[in-house]
Formats: structure tokens, C-alpha cells, sequence
């Protein structure tokens, strides 16, 4: 399993390539600048980055940027500080698929590794369409008719869950781990403030609520 | 030409000469004024005068010796000309000045008053008076080049004390000037000579009235700069301190892991380690934000989904939950303020550290954020822990304050920057208690965005309807 690594501190960049190596005995490439990082995309294959954001020069956010434009889902981690809060709703907002932040604990940093890679490996990617929306899991886009709709990640993995499960109701908690994963310590309620969004963006009509229980998309789009 | 005192010399002098210049034009119009201005008034008040001396008989001009001046007093230039004739028959020249020629001025001698004539191709200004009974005629008269010749003398006269006048007054103007003003250049060249923080208040002595509240401004904001100064030389010195602490143990801890013989006393040292490690990082994170928050002069106005970054933030203490089986409740609705998304982050962030530290293992915590009746929003994270005593609630917020008697070492910072935050975003903070009757209970309470969004009209009611909708997580 190749990984590539992006992170400009030699000491910490040493640390992660050895804590990848045993906890996952993953292949850990390691580059320390943007312009690497890209080449590095383009020549291999990997089965998850590790981005730091914060990086000299050029920011990971490009990196990112360039990545999905590209249409890779290449599932990527950033790795950003703590007081850079808008760089991470940024960069899920580019279409990451997690963040840790630093310091972060190994355990921590493997443990959400083995999620985003599993998540993408589960992925059979069938686009789905539904009444004008259509949804593809390989190139992560949403589009209303012809229009792409910009989904956080969260947002776009709230709806991929009631999508998948169409015709179904599925419960908060369902929800809550298709966004967080299941082994989340923390009872929420945020699921509620992305379906919110995504009738912002989608309209009101698409996700019917079910009283006591959670939320539904109907089989046959109206 | 922005000298005070150029401009104040300028607008003085202009005015001056201004002023003189429209006061000798009207003296000239009004001594020139036919009739009533002062020259024809003079050429009357001589012709009364004359008519009014002459003794009842004359004899005609010639049959009668006149009299001479004194030999010490040359007859005056002033071009006057005076003539008294007879007028019983043919009009005969009585009396006449030295100036006056022999034939009349005015050879009309039924008329009177003012007249102009022409004699000998010179123009002259004529009074003629009759007395009573028609009995004789004064005529007085002046040439107009006379008249000219005088007005020139008078302007030549005048201009020079005028001259005299305004050089006069510059010079004092321009002292006075200087003087009042060498205040200033004092002021400035103390504040040139200053040292980089030298922030001691500037005299106010020796200064005109008019700068005593510049001055006095000034001072104000001098001792606002040393305050903030020293805060900041406190900062510096106590952030020192409270790293050199974990910074000693952390060098400590190392050699004795190193120093160790059997693997048991070696993970020991290295679980210490790594817990200094991480004290000595939340410090230095903390000294961070403050000092980003420091460089954040200006009230941000970017608008701000709470809720969003309220689940993002509390989820970055996932872990740490974990690790002391604390549950945490979050209940968010949709609610957007007007912010900087990083000191918000900071916000949730340092009120989560001191909720999970201040909880004991397995505590509860609660987070909600809602939006608030006048549209602003609520933040609030409440506990289940031992609580803040009424009497500390002020001063939890004041910098490298810790509650007295608490096991748990926090810096002193977290709750100082939440302060701060809060005040950048103009929200008020109250305390209160926490969950279940005991605990610590924060609420940020955050004034309404200031402008009404565009996205509103669609966004209203979807709101209100999400709002219903998420109220149900009690039961869930």
C-alpha cells in the first residue's frame, strides 16, 4: 500500500513515515513541498496522501485544489494546526476527506487513515441519479441538471448516505456515522445542520424528515 | 504651504492691505463727489467766506492798493482762484487772489453755483455766489490739474504712512507668531528626541491653551500604549516562565527514560514524557492564538456559520473524550454570525479544553448553540464538574488567573482569550451553573449580523423549519 506523505518538517515528517510503516505497513513516500507533492500525483497511484496544509510556498490547499480538479478521489487527510480553522473548512470544502489536527496522536492520525481508505475502497460507484440530481462517487461531483452543486464533504456524504439508501428511512445515528464514522464518542445532532444545507442547496423538497426517527429521500424522485 | 504660520501671516496681511485698499478708493470717489465731495465743499466754504469778509463798499480791481504778505511767508500753491465781482451794470472785477486771472471764471453771472470752464485751454472747477441783494459775485475756482496735483500729494502721503503701518504690523504679527508657535517646535523636538518606548506623558507647560487638548490627546493615547506595552513585557516574561516548567520536566523526563535499565521503568518515564510534551505544546498553542488574536486589530465581519464550526471544533477534542470516557452532547441549529472564522474556532475550542479538563473522567459536557430571538446566536458548553465558586467568576477570565486549590494545571490563557474573542465579536459572556443543579456553564452570547442577507428570503423559512426539526435530539 503506497501512501504518499506531504509535509515540510523533517522531524515530524520522520516521526509520520515511521508511525505509517508500523501501524500500517504502508509504502510512505515523502516529499516536503507543494510542487513535489503534484508530480508526485501525477506519476503514482496511492492509496491515500497525508497533506500538510501549512506548508513553505505554495499551500497543501493547491495540491488539493489541483488533485480534484483533476477528477482524482485520491482520498486525501489533511493534516492542518489548530488555529487554522478556515484552511480546514476550506479544504473540506475542496472536496479532503478528513483532517486531524496537530499535535495530533499517532493512534489518532492511523485510526482516521484506515477510514478514509476504507471508505474508498468500498466505493462500487455506480453514478446515481435521482429525479434532476445526479451524483457521481468517482469524480465526487453533485449537479443539479447541468449545474455542480459545491457540497462540503460532510454535506456530500450526508446526502451520498440517503441516496444509497433511497427509499428508505435512515436513522440520525445511521447518518451520523456515514459523516464521522462509527466509532464517533461524541452524541450530535450536526446531522440535522447538513441536511439543513443541503436543502439550502438542493431545494426543500428532495430530504423528507421522519418524525422520531430521521430522514428519507423518496425512491422515485418527483 | 502648510505653515501654520505662513498661512496665519498671509491671510493677516492680505486682509490689512485689502481693507486699506477699499478705504483709499472711497476716500477718493468721496473727495472727488460733485457738489458735496470735499473738493467742491472747499471751493464753497472759501467763496462764503469771502462773500461774508468783504467791507460794504469796493472799490474796483486796480484803484485800491491791496495788501501783501509777510516777506517770511511765501503765498501757499493751492491754486485757488478768487474773484468778487460788482454786479450793478457792467459786471467789474473787485477783488481778485493772485491766481485768478482778470476776466470772469464764469462769464454767465446770473447763474450760480458749481459749473466746469474752460480758460486759456484750462480746465477748471468754478463756484459763483450772489449775495442777498445781487449786488456782487464771488467766484472760486480751481484748475483740474491743480486738483489732480493735490490728490497725488495726498495718495503719495498717505500710501507712506500706510507702508510704514504694514511693515509695522507684519513685523509684529510675524513675532507674535513665532512666539506663540515655539511651543510646538519645542514639542517637536522632544518628541524627536524620544527613545523608541519611552511612553512618559509630554509636557503640557510652556504649550499655547489652543494645544493643551492635542497634548493632552496625545498623552492619552501614550499611557493606552504603555498599559498595552506592559502587558504585552508581561506576556512575554510569564509565557517564558510557564514554558520553562514543562520545558525542565521534559528534559528530565528524557534523561530518565534514557537512564533506564528495564523496559517497565522506561515506558513509565516515556507516559511522563509524552504528558509534558503535550502541556508544553497546549501552552505554546495558546501563546499562538494569542498572539494571532493580537495581531486582529479590527472587528472581522465575514459571516460565520456557527453550527458548522461548533461540531467541526468539538470534534477535534474527539480523543481526548475518549481517553477520559467523558460523554459530550452537541446540540446545534443552524445559525450564522458575523465573525473570523479562526478566533471563533479559537473560542469553541478553548471553552471545550476547559470544559474537558475542569470534568472528571466520565463527566458530561454539553455543547448547543441556537440562534437567538433578536437574531444573533448562543454558544454555550456546560458541565457537570466541581463548578466556578460565585466569587472566582470574574476572574477566570483574566490572564494566567487559575482558580486556587484545583488539581487541574491549566495555563491561565484559555479563558482570557475566550474574553477577548468574545469583546472582538462585541458578545457578552455569562456563567452560570452547569448541568443537573452543579457544574460550570459558559454562554457566548453574539450580537444579530449586522445586515440582512440576500440568501434570507429562501433561507427564512427552511430555517425555522430546521429549527423544529432539531429540537428533537432530546429523545433521541
Amino acid at each position: 500500500m503506497q501512501i504518499l506523505l506531504v509535509e515540510d518538517d523533517p522531524m515530524l515528517g520522520e516521526a509520520m513515515q515511521a508511525g505509517l510503516a508500523r501501524g500500517l505497513h504502508a509504502d510512505v513516500h515523502w516529499v516536503t513541498d507543494a510542487a513535489a507533492a503534484r508530480v508526485a500525483l501525477i506519476d503514482h497511484h496511492y492509496r491515500a496522501v497525508l497533506l500538510d496544509v501549512g506548508l513553505p510556498g505554495d499551500s497543501g490547499l493547491t495540491v488539493l485544489q489541483a488533485l480534484r480538479a483533476a477528477y482524482d478521489t485520491t482520498p486525501v487527510l489533511l493534516v492542518t494546526a489548530r488555529d487554522q480553522l478556515s484552511d480546514r473548512i476550506r479544504g473540506l470544502d475542496a472536496g479532503a476527506d478528513d483532517y486531524v489536527v496537530k499535535p495530533f496522536q499517532l493512534e489518532e492520525l492511523l485510526a482516521r487513515l484506515r477510514a478514509v481508505i476504507r471508505r474508498s475502497s468500498n466505493q462500487v460507484a455506480p453514478v446515481i441519479r435521482h429525479a434532476d440530481l445526479t451524483v457521481d462517487p468517482v469524480a465526487r461531483t453533485v449537479r443539479r441538471g447541468e449545474t455542480p452543486v459545491a457540497l462540503s464533504t460532510n454535506e456530500y456524504r450526508t446526502l451520498l448516505a440517503l441516496l444509497e439508501r433511497r427509499g428508505r428511512p435512515v436513522t440520525r445515528e445511521q447518518l451520523e456515522d456515514a459523516v464521522y464514522g462509527s466509532d464517533s464518542t461524541i452524541e450530535s445532532n450536526t446531522v440535522a445542520v447538513y441536511v439543513h444545507q443541503l436543502r439550502r442547496k438542493l431545494g426543500d423538497g428532495l430530504i423528507e424528515t421522519v418524525h422520531g426517527y430521521g430522514y428519507r429521500i423518496q425512491e422515485h424522485g418527483a | 504651504m502648510s505653515s501654520l504660520k505662513m498661512r496665519l501671516l498671509l491671510a493677516l496681511l492680505l486682509t490689512v492691505l485689502l481693507t486699506w485698499g477699499i478705504w483709499f478708493a472711497l476716500q477718493a470717489v468721496e473727495m472727488g463727489r460733485r457738489q458735496t465731495g470735499s473738493w467742491d465743499s472747499d471751493l464753497e466754504d472759501v467763496a462764503q467766506k469771502a462773500l461774508l469778509s468783504l467791507p460794504g463798499p469796493l472799490a474796483p480791481e486796480g484803484e485800491a492798493v491791496g495788501y501783501q504778505l509777510p516777506d517770511d511767508m511765501p503765498p501757499r500753491p493751492d491754486g485757488l482762484a478768487l474773484q468778487v465781482w460788482q454786479l450793478k451794470n457792467a459786471p467789474k472785477l473787485m477783488l481778485r487772489s493772485p491766481e485768478a486771472p482778470s476776466s470772469p471764471l464764469v462769464s454767465d453771472f446770473g447763474a450760480r453755483g458749481f459749473r466746469d470752464a474752460e480758460i486759456d485751454g484750462e480746465r477748471w472747477r468754478v463756484f459763483a455766489l450772489h449775495d442777498r441783494d445781487n449786488r456782487i459775485q464771488v467766484q472760486v475756482g480751481r484748475t483740474l490739474a491743480q486738483r489732480r496735483a493735490e490728490f497725488h500729494l495726498w495718495l503719495r502721503e498717505s500710501l507712506k504712512a500706510a507702508g510704514l503701518l504694514f511693515g509695522l504690523l507684519s513685523l509684529t504679527v510675524f513675532c507674535v507668531l513665532n512666539r506663540g508657535l515655539r511651543g510646538v517646535d519645542h514639542m517637536r523636538r522632544v518628541v524627536q528626541q524620544r527613545d523608541l518606548f519611552d511612553l512618559t506623558p509630554l509636557p503640557q507647560h510652556d504649550v499655547p491653551r489652543e494645544l493643551q487638548p492635542l497634548i493632552a490627546s496625545v498623552n492619552r493615547l501614550l499611557a493606552r500604549l504603555e498599559t498595552a506595552l506592559t502587558r504585552e513585557r508581561r506576556l512575554i516574561a510569564d509565557a517564558a516562565h510557564e514554558l520553562r516548567t514543562p520545558l525542565a520536566a521534559l528534559t528530565t523526563q528524557a534523561e530518565l527514560a534514557r537512564g533506564a535499565t528495564d523496559a517497565k521503568e522506561k515506558d513509565a518515564a516515556l507516559d511522563k514524557l509524552l504528558h509534558v510534551a503535550r502541556r508544553a505544546t497546549r501552552l505554546s498553542e495558546q501563546l499562538l492564538d494569542q498572539a494571532r488574536l493580537d495581531a486582529l486589530e479590527h472587528a472581522p465581519t465575514a459571516r460565520v456559520e456557527l453550527s458548522t464550526l461548533v461540531a467541526l471544533v468539538v470534534r477535534d477534542h474527539e480523543s481526548a473524550v475518549r481517553s477520559r470516557r467523558q460523554r459530550v452532547r452537541l446540540a446545534v441549529q443552524p445559525c450564522s454570525i458575523r465573525g473570523d472564522v479562526d478566533a471563533l474556532g479559537m473560542l469553541v475550542s478553548n471553552l471545550m479544553d476547559n470544559a474537558l479538563r475542569y470534568t472528571p473522567e466520565q463527566g458530561r459536557i454539553e455543547v448547543c448553540c441556537d440562534p437567538t430571538e433578536d437574531g444573533g446566536a448562543k454558544l454555550s458548553v456546560s458541565d457537570d464538574g466541581p463548578g466556578v465558586p460565585q466569587s472566582e467568576r470574574e476572574r477566570i477570565f483574566d490572564r494566567f488567573y487559575r482558580v486556587p486549590g484545583n488539581s487541574a494545571r491549566g495555563s491561565g490563557i484559555g479563558l482570557s482569550l475566550v474574553a477577548q474573542i468574545a469583546r472582538l465579536h462585541g458578545a457578552r459572556i455569562e456563567c452560570g451553573t452547569g448541568l443537573d443543579g452543579r457544574g460550570f456553564r459558559i454562554a457566548v452570547v453574539f450580537p444579530p449580523a449586522m445586515h440582512a442577507e440576500p440568501a434570507q428570503n429562501d433561507g427564512a423559512p427552511a430555517q425555522a423549519q430546521a429549527a423544529r426539526e432539531i429540537a428533537p435530539l432530546a429523545d433521541a
